[in-house]
């Protein structure tokens, strides 16, 4: 959860990292910016914290973990398919 | 040479060490619980209950109870300073002083001088035993018995072992003692769950000055160990959290060993990090601080506090002699 805040408020202003204490209380959360975001920058990060839906991150995270999983049961599942280079590094053998 | 103990002059024959201890619980020489922002001082009895004291031309060894000094809201114990304490012989009553306020947080201002292998003051001075209440305390009469701070209140002190708490829980050890001292263990844990970094500049822990451990030593004679254990996430293998200590700085690791478990075969992982510390800062006010930084930028690191999980703990370990 917390890479895909890290990810979302990296694009609206230069931070060095985001602190979460605990998940479901923003009011402990904290954005560490770079010195050299501007008010308009950190006002935008803000508005990202504001709107950020913990849940649905998750929920994204958990979306794409299953997606790598089918991926690799698909291509486990073809004993006589041909290995290539990519199908190694989407089993993170390489 | 001959000493005095009770008034009445007997020969002993070794110079016997005082056995109090400096302190901010009353009859309570060593702390092993917090004593947060307290305005007296105490010199409790611990090992005995005799001092050793010189008079300008012999030793006298003299009996006592507990002594303490009321600084509450005092100027004269000045905000963010370090005092020297001694024992001394006000004609007939043994008193705990405080000298002149360190003229910096590393530089006392009244020095000390060995007699018979004793600290003692180097040169008459003024010692403070009240607010309002001052003595003469001829060359070699105060005998040196630790330092303490005071913190961003006049007139308090403190002693804080830390503890768990988002952010950190600071130590602060501000009392020290010359004689009988005791081992110290410090453990500052940060529970924030998570959080990220993409930098390779060495920060405070999470961003925090609640990660470290403050102590003054009075004498550099002792030193101290701090270890630092951290658990990251890496989101690529060129995307390593380094966990390391600071020694008064936040801005460098000067751990003496550490480690990154850095990886060119795992794409992503979890990896614990441990970080030593040992050696001596020095004289006066010292302050100890996990750091961390990434070996790399090109992607965020995750850093975990407790993960949000009742298995997980990363913290931070501090030991000194005070």
């Amino acid at each position: 959860m917390i890479t895909v805040l890290h990810d979302r408020l990296a694009l609206v202003a230069p931070i060095d990292g985001v602190s979460v204490a605990v998940e479901n209380d923003k009011s402990g959360w904290r954005v560490d910016f770079k010195p050299e975001a501007t008010p308009a920058q950190r006002a935008a990060a803000q508005a990202v914290v504001d709107a950020f839906d913990v849940a649905a991150a998750e929920q994204k995270l958990k979306d794409a973990e299953q997606a790598e999983k089918d991926k690799r049961t698909s291509l486990l599942s073809q004993p006589n398919k041909s290995i290539t280079v990519q199908d190694l590094i989407d089993l993170g053998l390489l | 040479m001959t000493w005095t103990r009770s008034g009445t002059r007997q020969t002993f024959l070794e110079l016997p060490n005082p056995g109090g201890r400096l302190t901010l619980t009353s009859a309570t020489p060593v702390l092993t619980a917090d004593a947060a922002n307290q305005t007296t001082l105490y010199y409790a009895l611990y090992l005995n209950d005799i001092v050793p004291l010189y008079d300008g031309t012999n030793w006298g060894v003299y009996q006592i109870g507990e002594l303490s000094i009321a600084m509450a809201a005092s100027a004269n114990w000045a905000a963010n300073s370090n005092f020297d304490c001694y024992l001394y012989n006000d004609s007939g009553t043994v008193r705990l002083v405080t000298g002149a306020a360190w003229t910096s947080d590393t530089a006392r201002n009244e020095s000390l001088t060995r007699l018979n292998g004793r600290w003692t003051n180097n040169a008459s001075m003024t010692g403070r035993y009240g607010a309002a209440s001052t003595v003469t305390v001829g060359a070699n009469q105060g005998l040196y018995v630790g330092t303490i701070r005071t913190t961003a209140s006049a007139g308090t002190t403190t002693w804080e072992l830390g503890g768990e708490a988002a952010n950190g829980d600071p130590g602060l050890l501000y009392v020290w003692n010359a004689y009988n001292r005791v081992g110290v263990s410090v453990f500052v844990a940060d529970n924030t769950n998570t959080w990220t970094y993409q930098s390779a500049t060495v920060r405070a822990k999470n961003n925090s000055t609640g990660n470290r451990v403050t102590y003054l030593y009075g004498l550099n004679e002792d030193y101290v160990h701090a270890e630092h254990i951290n658990q990251g996430l890496a989101s690529t293998s060129v995307e390593i959290v380094i966990s390391g200590i600071g020694v008064d700085v936040t801005n460098a690791n000067n751990a003496v060993i550490f480690l990154n478990e850095a990886s060119t075969t795992v794409a992503a992982g979890v990896f614990a990090h441990t970080s030593y510390y040992v050696g001596y800062p020095g004289l006066g006010l010292h302050f100890i601080s996990a750091v961390e930084y990434c070996t790399g930028v090109v992607a965020a690191v995750t850093v975990r506090g407790d993960a949000g999980s009742a298995n997980i703990q990363t913290g931070f370990w501090f030991s000194g002699t005070l």
